[in-house]
């Protein structure tokens, strides 16, 4: 029977009436050490949560080298895009707690990483906390698998598979909601399939759902939070991107000008990679571990 | 207390190859056999849910431990997303619970006691009527219905779903064809007011045909617990919060009829004052009935 134990703890941080969750990743209990080296916080992708194995593999890398991670759940995990309380703009104050939580650990450097939704999540932060005077704690940014507009990439995607309903009809829908017409009521949040939206069958791994709010405020086309190329040159820090060449949810294309709209803005410090694998970095973890260490190593060392 | 508890975050695949999550919580005292030989609550989470889920999935593991007792909550197939994203089916999380109990065993707990929380406990039900295991000493469901297809039909009777229970029913058969299991074909869809009088998100519920096939449908017969408790021979004690609004108070003691009519004496029913539908509402009561039933084993 395969058997794995994980060395993490599962710890919650009291957030506004509820509680994050996380997964606490390796030991830091010298002083030196935790205002030193750099602790990752780490953000899940769509539909993905603590747990996720893209959420598993980095963590232990990161560990077996004397790095700490930290992995939340935000509004954005399990459920939260199906029963209409994921708002992407509202994870942000949610990141700030746990930055507070790793800061009465004592960590002074925190560096904010993400895959793919969670990316986007990590960039809107680092672009929304760029005043190191206020935040002097975020160091760094991590970004794998993050599209250049996650809406594009969506909109994109349903195209090509021909989505029913397609992004159009769902924004006229999403429209009554934020936009009504004159002298009508707004309409009432409501929950809607897509199907053919991953792939050419009705079959439930290429449907999507959303409720017309969670869809708004992350792929609608006013969604501006995850519009990464909007953010990325606010972002100060040292931002890692790594892409997936074969990545079949955001598609290549323009995310790899991520790094271009960056260092237009004046960041000196940004790098890319780009790796032979598709968007979950399958039979690729080690090597975007590796990647990942020695660009915190090459800068936090 | 929180020094005195030590927690493993474990993962294990079962046969078909499933990848499950569960956080063990046991003592951080005491000696590896002792830990051994005091008993341990496999927990199940009920729809939707998981081991991080409010209530009990979250609370009763450390209560467990505050105790003195240890505690697995473990993430079945239906954890999360699983009805929606189609690996759900609740006839397979037989083999989730079969690959936990193995796992505790191989660890060295000789004493489990299996909790199921609402569709949890129908899971745990379902186990113990078709496996036996000699380490498994007993069963504790929690807000479990009489027939889970039965309480759907009316709860979405009640709040006039769209579309109806009928419909559905009528949709899946023409999706899924003759074999639902293996049929290759599945969609996701929606249900709306199934859980409450508004067209709001929080009252709908979201399955694949399949997953509410094997769940809610009319042929549902894992789920119809009234149909298989009769042949569990393991100790139950069926526990309901005196105000739980999802199970009706004659659920619990029409199953336990059932139970002792098939000669299984050892079936004990409670009710938890000042509770809902999770009976960690009145963490007390609740572990007061808990741990009467693993005293015993305790002892020896």
């Amino acid at each position: 029977m395969y058997v794995e134990r994980c060395s993490g703890t599962i710890i919650s941080i009291p957030f506004d009436h509820h509680k994050i969750d996380a997964l606490l990743y390796g030991k830091a209990n010298h002083k030196k050490h935790q205002e030193e080296r750099p602790v990752i916080l780490r953000l899940h992708g769509t539909l993905g949560n603590l747990l996720d194995e893209t959420e598993h593999e980095l963590p232990s890398v990161l560990a077996a080298e004397g790095y700490c991670t930290l992995t939340m759940n935000t509004l954005l995990a399990n459920l939260g895009l199906f029963f209409g309380f994921g708002i992407f703009d509202d994870t942000m104050p949610q990141i700030d707690k746990a930055c507070d939580f790793l800061k009465g650990l004592g960590f002074q450097k925190i560096l904010i990483a993400g895959h793919g939704l969670g990316g986007c999540m990590a960039i809107r932060y680092g672009a929304l906390r760029n005043d190191p005077l206020k935040y002097p704690a975020i160091k760094g940014v991590i970004a794998v698998a993050t599209p250049y507009s996650l809406p594009d990439a969506i909109r994109r995607r349903w195209k090509r598979f021909g989505s029913e309903p397609t992004y159009d009809e769902i924004y006229l829908r999403a429209k009554r909601i934020f936009r009504p017409l004159a002298g009508k009521e707004p309409d009432r949040d409501e929950t809607f399939i897509v199907k053919k939206a991953h792939g050419e069958t009705y079959l439930p791994k290429d449907s999507e759902v959303y409720t017309l709010k969670t869809w708004w405020s992350l792929a609608g086309p006013e969604a501006e939070g995850t519009k990464v190329y909007k953010h990325i040159g606010k972002v100060e820090v040292p931002i890692l991107l790594v892409h997936a060449l074969h990545d079949d949810i955001i598609e290549r294309g323009k995310s790899e000008d991520l790094g271009k709209v960056a260092i237009d803005a004046g960041n000196n410090d940004v790098t890319q990679f780009f790796l032979d694998t598709g968007h979950t970095f399958e039979r690729k973890h080690d090597e975007l571990g590796q990647i990942t260490l020695k660009w915190v190593k090459d800068r936090f060392a | 207390m929180k020094f005195l508890e030590r927690q493993h975050l474990i993962r294990f695949r079962t046969q078909d190859e499933f990848l499950i999550s569960s956080l063990l919580v046991t003592k951080a005292l005491g000696r590896e056999e002792e830990i051994l030989d005091i008993p341990i609550v496999l927990q199940i989470h009920g729809l939707l849910g998981h081991f991080l889920a409010r209530g009990t999935p979250r609370l009763l593991p450390h209560a467990l431990v505050e105790h003195g007792f240890n505690a697995m909550s473990m993430n079945t197939r239906l954890a999360y997303a699983g009805q929606i994203t189609g690996q759900g089916i609740f006839d397979d999380t037989i083999q989730d619970i079969e690959s936990a109990v193995e796992f505790l065993n191989h660890e060295g707990f000789r004493n489990i006691f299996i909790l199921g929380y609402s569709l949890g406990a129908c899971m745990a039900a379902y186990w113990a009527s078709n496996r036996e295991h000699p380490s498994v000493k007993g069963l504790i469901l929690e807000g479990i219905h009489y027939s889970t297809p039965d309480s759907k039909r009316e709860q979405f009777e009640k709040w006039k779903s769209s579309p109806t229970y009928e419909e559905i029913s009528e949709k899946a058969r023409t999706v899924l064809g003759d074999d639902p299991y293996n049929s290759p074909n599945d969609e996701t869809f929606v249900i709306y007011q199934a859980r409450g009088p508004s067209s709001e998100p929080l009252s709908d519920e979201i399955f694949t045909y399949k997953t509410w096939w094997f769940m809610v449908g009319p042929e549902a017969q894992a789920t119809m617990t009234y149909k298989y408790i009769d042949k569990i021979n393991l100790p139950i004690l069926l526990i309901r919060g005196e105000n739980d609004p999802l199970v009706e108070n004659w659920e619990q003691e029409a199953l336990a009829r059932v139970a002792r009519e098939s000669g299984n004496q050892n079936v004990r029913v409670r009710q938890i004052p000042d509770a809902g539908h999770d009976c960690m509402e009145n963490s007390d009561e609740m572990l007061k009935e808990i741990i009467h039933m693993l005293s015993k084993w305790s002892q020896e």
